[in-house]
């Protein structure tokens, strides 16, 4: 059956923005206490941090103050100055160029490993969480098995498996996101699935598909969208701890987990080594979270999340 | 009426339902199963032949194919896995290649170390997560609960190897008060322990504090100040008991994480441990002790998890049925 059939036959079932409906009957912020320019504030700075981020990763040649090729021999190892704002490595390469460098590397790696997680993810928990009986019965089981491994341990052994580099660490990262989000959202599926509306759709014999596109997928949209937020954080954090393990990027594009890990080998004589890149990570990481957390006071009030 | 529950309770607690604890061993064994599989045919597709390894550069195909001989890296996988089930059925998780040891030797002798630390960071993160938390539930919205809620998404957004340098650069590089490197003393512990804990205290901050708020909310709470009860009687006796219960259930997030990062901080602080031994594994290739550390870890994180579980079940009356 069409959208259409059932539109024109049954006009009330059909939700035709289902979130607006239920945003409507909740105050927009939950933090109604708080005064409006913090939560404008908690948006605004995280947003700005992360465009800067992004443009660093978009055109770091545009941006940045020296190439990464550049190596200054009278300032090996030298200490932040006006020339070098972030300081010098032991090649006199300039610090805030590889951090402006690296920032590519870092955003794909995480932005990567979130689109692979979350998708197979909520695919996972949309068809089990639907489906439900033996098929689900089986795969939650291989996903206990799954979160049975440390989360970076079973990283770890399949970054190395897969050879280590780019697209391994991606794979890597995704395998700790996708038993997470897949049972969060089969959570939410099972709730979905119980109401009324879906219900009815079944009764007029709407495809699966259809139901799960047109029905439960807008339901879970903002659960997804705070989820993946939320996850972006987790994903920057674990690529960079694999890079500063060794198995994440190669050394022709150093991430800022490896000019960390770089960095510090000389920590008794250049502590802006290791430091400026780690500030890098902390600043994208926060902004993130900070991100994840208002859009969560906003979509999930209750906090049902995690 | 208060008299009744500890009776029952006590009744209750004598006669545990024995019925969920079959069955939740038995769950947790044939996880345990599936993630020895797991593993196994992950560390399949490692890529380089340890055979080609060991025997070094110029090594001939005959002197290589002996090795694979001896390592048994020849036989089929299904036939590998098998004698792998089999060995392990004895409590043999094989020799090392690079040492020739047997790998639970080498495991052995670093748990201690990685539970040492392990254990000291849980505290931390706990003792620290549970008081913060519920101090910030008291004091909600107020300007003690917005520092922590600030301090706390910093130190959880920040990688904890960059913790760890920070730590190293201001206590060990600048003031000389603790050493950055080596495990063994009380000294070499609080710099690692203080990085992996710090990180962990976040997330069970705000499960402690949005529980707690919770119940603070709920009519019972309004009930009891209206009897005339002190805001501390009330916090202790009434709020706490409700609260604190499902926190138990995320004790084993906080524990996977710790395993998770004790890879990291290890090999940063240059501790002995587990962590460490498998980073170590993983640049040898030694694929037997890889295998036994990653099975042991999570042998042990399934079977905290069960006691987990059990104590939660064996506390929160609600979950006996």
């Amino acid at each position: 059956m069409s959208d259409q059939t059932i539109k024109n036959v049954y006009p009330d079932l059909v939700p035709v923005a289902p979130d607006k409906s239920v945003a409507s009957s909740q105050p927009a912020w939950s933090l109604k206490d708080a005064w409006p320019w913090k939560i404008q504030l908690a948006i605004f700075l995280p947003c700005l941090v992360i465009a800067t981020i992004f443009i660093f990763a978009a055109v770091p040649s545009l941006v940045a103050p020296y190439a990464p090729t550049d190596m200054d021999d009278n300032a090996i190892l030298a200490a932040p100055s006006l020339h070098h704002l972030f300081g010098t490595d032991q090649f006199g390469s300039d610090i805030l160029t590889l951090v402006i460098y690296g920032a590519r590397q870092s955003v794909l790696l995480a932005l990567g490993a979130i689109l692979l997680g979350a998708s197979s993810g909520t695919l996972v928990g949309l068809v089990t969480g639907y489906a439900g009986g033996k098929l689900d019965a089986a795969v939650m089981r291989v996903i206990e098995v799954w979160m049975s491994i440390p989360p970076m341990l079973l990283a770890l052994i399949i970054a190395a498996a897969l050879g280590g580099g780019f697209s391994s660490t991606i794979i890597a990262i995704a395998s700790m996101i996708v038993p997470r989000f897949s049972r969060i959202v089969r959570a939410q599926v099972i709730s979905i699935k119980a109401r009324p509306f879906i219900v009815a759709a079944q009764a007029l014999g709407a495809s699966k598909t259809w139901i799960l596109r047109r029905h439960v997928l807008p339901h879970a949209g903002s659960l997804l969208l705070v989820l993946s937020t939320l996850w972006v954080g987790e994903a920057i954090l674990a690529g960079s701890a694999l890079s500063f393990i060794g198995l994440g990027a190669n050394p022709d594009h150093p991430d800022w987990g490896f000019i960390l890990a770089q960095g510090r080998n000389y920590l008794t004589d250049a502590w802006w080594y290791a430091t400026f890149p780690g500030l890098a990570i902390t600043s994208l990481v926060v902004s993130v979270n900070l991100l994840g957390d208002t859009l969560r006071s906003k979509f999930d009030p209750q906090h049902k999340l995690r | 009426m208060r008299m009744a529950f500890p009776s029952t309770m006590a009744q209750r607690a004598a006669a545990p339902n024995m019925e969920y604890v079959l069955k939740r061993l038995a769950s947790s064994i044939l996880v345990v199963f599936g993630a020895i599989t797991l593993v196994f045919l992950i560390l399949d597709w490692l890529p380089g032949d340890p055979a080609m390894l060991l025997a070094g550069d110029g090594a001939n195909n005959a002197t290589i194919a002996n090795i694979q001989a001896q390592l048994g890296t020849n036989r089929p996988l299904w036939v590998q896995y098998g004698s792998y089930l089999w060995q392990l059925a004895h409590l043999n998780l094989g020799t090392s290649f690079v040492t020739n040891e047997p790998v639970i030797n080498r495991i052995w002798q670093q748990f201690p170390q990685t539970v040492e630390l392990g254990a000291c960071s849980c505290l931390v993160a706990v003792l620290f997560g549970v008081t913060l938390g519920i101090a910030s539930a008291v004091y909600e919205g107020r300007w003690f609960d917005r520092a922590v809620q600030i301090v706390l998404l910093f130190l959880t957004s920040m990688p904890s190897f960059w913790i760890g340098i920070l730590l190293i650069l201001v206590f060990a590089v600048s003031f000389h008060w603790l050493p950055a490197m080596g495990s063994g003393s009380f000294r070499q512990l609080i710099l690692p322990t203080a990085c992996l804990g710090l990180g962990r205290i976040g997330h069970l901050e705000r499960l402690v504090r949005s529980g707690v708020i919770d119940v603070l909310h709920e009519p019972f709470v309004t009930t009891l100040r209206g009897k005339g009860l002190k805001e501390i009687p009330i916090l202790y006796r009434h709020v706490l008991r409700n609260a604190l219960i499902p926190v138990i259930t995320q004790f084993s997030m906080v524990i996977g994480e710790i395993l998770s990062g004790v890879v990291v901080i290890e090999t940063l602080f240059a501790r002995q441990g587990l962590g460490r031994l498998i980073v170590d594994a993983l640049s040898d290739r030694d694929i037997p002790v890889l295998q036994g550390v990653v099975l042991f870890v999570s042998i042990f994180y399934v079977s905290l998890n069960f006691f987990i579980d059990l104590s939660y079940v064996w506390i929160d009356r609600r979950t006996r049925i």
